[in-house]
């Protein structure tokens, strides 16, 4: 299978808004010109990207399903919580996140889920609204919960 | 000079006692001068810095290929395959870092 990562597939992301040349991807997705290269010449030897002499497409739509296959999307949920964890750690004044452990009734839970799904709602409803903006302008937002015990028992069976 | 001593006998032992020729290709230190501290001349802090940093990598990488082992002794697949896709991951960016570079020197 084809690994592919978060840097792979920003650039990825950047290409399928619209076939690019380097130069344009580079500064669709904000890194520098250099490493942009290194990444699509990555890309075109797996196979997953085309160059017809003037900018980058997609090559097919099978090593495309491969790419966005289960273990992939994974990985880059991990990169992305990964790194953000680090930096947030690191002070990075961009980086906000929150991770508490609360008790609730069933009527709370009740709130939180509807909380949860009305934010769940906002954004679907702007991922239909098209703009014009950079790939490195979006917003990376991630949430999610569990219970306590679900995860102390999902963490003792992945290691044992 | 017991520190220099200390540092030496260190280098020699993690480094499976070195011929003086072999010590100079490791360290960049002349193979004369590799005699002479061997044999007591006393060590600018240049080259003790040099012996320092490779008893500290060499003590690194031996302890990171032990941990490796003790991993594939006692951890199950999935913790296992957490970890192979881990130093998979942080090689393929080496690479692509490396690339990048090579590309920058080239332009």
């Amino acid at each position: 299978m084809n690994k592919v990562m978060m840097l792979e597939r920003a650039v990825l992301e950047s290409i399928g808004a619209g076939n690019k040349t380097a130069q344009r991807i580079s500064d669709d997705i904000g890194l520098t010109l250099t490493w942009v290269k290194s990444i699509l010449f990555q890309l075109q030897s797996k196979g997953v990207i085309g160059f017809d002499g003037y900018s980058y497409s997609f090559m097919n739509k099978e090593k495309l399903s491969e790419i966005n296959s289960e273990d992939n999307v994974k990985y880059e949920i991990k990169e992305i919580t990964n790194s953000m964890i680090e930096s947030y750690f690191a002070k990075n004044p961009k980086v906000g996140m929150k991770l508490q452990k609360v008790n609730m009734t069933d009527s709370e839970a009740e709130i939180f889920k509807t909380m949860l799904q009305n934010l769940e709602n906002f954004i679907s409803d702007l991922r239909t609204r098209k703009r014009q903006s950079k790939t490195s302008n979006q917003q990376v937002i991630f949430w999610g919960s569990t219970t306590y015990q679900s995860l102390l028992g999902d963490f003792i069976r992945n290691n044992c | 000079m017991s520190e220099q001593k200390k540092i030496l006998d260190q280098f020699m032992s993690l480094y499976n006692r070195p011929t003086y020729e072999e010590m100079s290709s490791v360290t960049g230190i002349q193979v004369t001068r590799c005699f002479r501290l061997v044999n007591g001349a006393e060590m600018k802090l240049k080259e003790y810095l040099i012996f320092k940093k490779l008893i500290s990598d060499k003590v690194a990488s031996e302890s990171l290929i032990t941990l490796a082992e003790s991993c594939l002794v006692s951890l199950n697949e999935t913790a296992l395959k957490e970890i192979a896709d881990l130093c998979e991951r942080k090689l393929f960016f080496k690479h692509l870092s490396t690339e990048s570079h090579l590309i920058e020197k080239q332009a």
